[in-house]
């Protein structure tokens, strides 16, 4: 019984009064109780009130669950929409998802990695928005950028592409595309909206200087490319704002953070994304889901 | 926890918004704006904290009053927000004053 009141004697002349709570839907184990109550107490309690607590608290619980059920959802339909980065001989690739954890919404982060015979195009971008919603949009701009790259080989013409997409359906959505060439030795950076990819150098990280052009869904275009030379050695770390933004951080000094974590990475990549990701986590805790990517010539 | 986020109409007819523009508040903001038609000025001076979910309903503002032949014109921002419409290219889409 969902409101079976239960009395205990604390055997020293006061009673203690429990009612259960129970789950409709799943399983919760709590009671409401009142301690202390004094034999000529007992008629004065609101039972009523604490039938009526009982269920506030059933119905908050539930929707706690109900929530987290909601998001483990969006989680593995998210995780299901991130591909399997390639292993490509010449270029080591690692990349990382970062969800904020319980309680909170799924971000809309990806990448991919589109390899050609041409060059190899590395993607990492956001969709705004929360939630199942937000992998669907995430499930539709993906396969538009893959497309195009794989079509037509060319950065810009995958972010027109994406742009109309994100335009025609009301979506934002900022994107890197990094194109490496077959030498891997130039990695070419256009940017819709999103912040600068860090190199590393043996001597030393930067944050990129890139012309940044509008964002996905503004309908504007023109996202203009800047060279920079991959040597032997160097890495150069694609991530979102997720990783970089909190409310208490001015965004370029989360840019700041981010160098410095991949500066002193060790450099091994899957070694290099965890410091990084230990280091920008420890420290600020994550206001929003998060992406990374590191590629290396080899 | 974000503060929540207010919207005060000015005398000159300015939209005052004050508090955190993210996803937490994005749709409140949606709705606050849902019926502004014609040209709108936001003075987002007060503004310290916009993540992508607050930007895109800017976005979003910009566009519905641009289809209906009006404008989002951005009076006022503070460096912080300044610079992330500038990361995020967003100052080539929206008009600040």
């Amino acid at each position: 019984m969902a409101d079976e009141l239960l009395e205990l004697d604390a055997g020293d002349g006061t009673a203690t009064l429990l009612l259960p709570i129970d789950g409709e839907q799943a399983a919760i184990a709590g009671f409401v109780s009142v301690s202390g109550v004094r034999a000529w107490e007992r008629d004065a309690v609101d039972l009523d009130g604490l039938r009526q607590l009982a269920v506030r608290i059933r119905l908050v619980v539930e929707a706690a669950l109900e929530y987290e059920r909601r998001r483990a959802a969006a989680l593995e339909l998210h995780r299901a929409l991130l591909p399997v980065v390639p292993e490509l001989a010449d270029l080591a690739i690692a990349a990382r998802y970062v969800p904020v954890g319980f309680g909170a919404d799924v971000g809309g982060d990806f990448y991919d990695v589109v390899d050609t015979d041409e060059a190899t195009f590395v993607v990492v971008g956001d969709v705004a928005g929360s939630g199942l919603r937000i992998a669907a949009d995430m499930g539709r701009l993906v396969p538009v950028l893959r497309a195009e790259l794989t079509r037509h080989r060319d950065a810009g013409r995958a972010l027109d592409a994406a742009d109309q997409l994100c335009f025609a359906d009301r979506l934002f959505a900022t994107a890197a595309i990094v194109t490496v060439d077959r030498d891997r030795s130039v990695a070419e950076v256009r940017s819709a909206g999103h912040p600068p990819p860090i190199l590393r150098r043996p001597d030393g990280a930067t944050a990129a200087v890139i012309d940044v052009g509008p964002p996905l869904g503004a309908g504007v275009g023109g996202w203009s490319a800047t060279n920079e030379l991959l040597g032997p050695g160097s890495a150069l770390a694609l991530y979102t704002d997720g990783l970089i933004a909190r409310s208490d951080l001015a965004a370029d000094d989360g840019i700041e953070l981010l160098r410095c974590a991949l500066d002193e990475a060790p450099d091994d990549l899957e070694a290099a994304c965890d410091h990084v990701v230990d280091e920008l986590t420890s420290r600020h805790p994550l206001a929003d889901d998060a992406a990374l990517v590191v590629i290396a010539p080899r | 926890m974000a503060e929540e986020l207010e919207i005060v109409l000015t005398d000159d007819g300015t939209h005052l918004v004050r508090g955190d523009l993210d996803a937490h508040s994005a749709e409140a903001f949606e709705a606050a704006m849902a019926e502004v038609e014609g040209t709108v000025r936001l003075d987002l001076s007060a503004v310290d904290f916009a993540d992508s979910s607050g930007l895109r309903v800017l976005l979003g503002l910009h566009r519905r009053l641009d289809d209906d032949g009006g404008e989002l014109r951005i009076r006022s921002a503070g460096t912080r927000l300044r610079r992330l419409l500038s990361l995020t290219g967003l100052d080539q889409v929206l008009a600040l004053d």
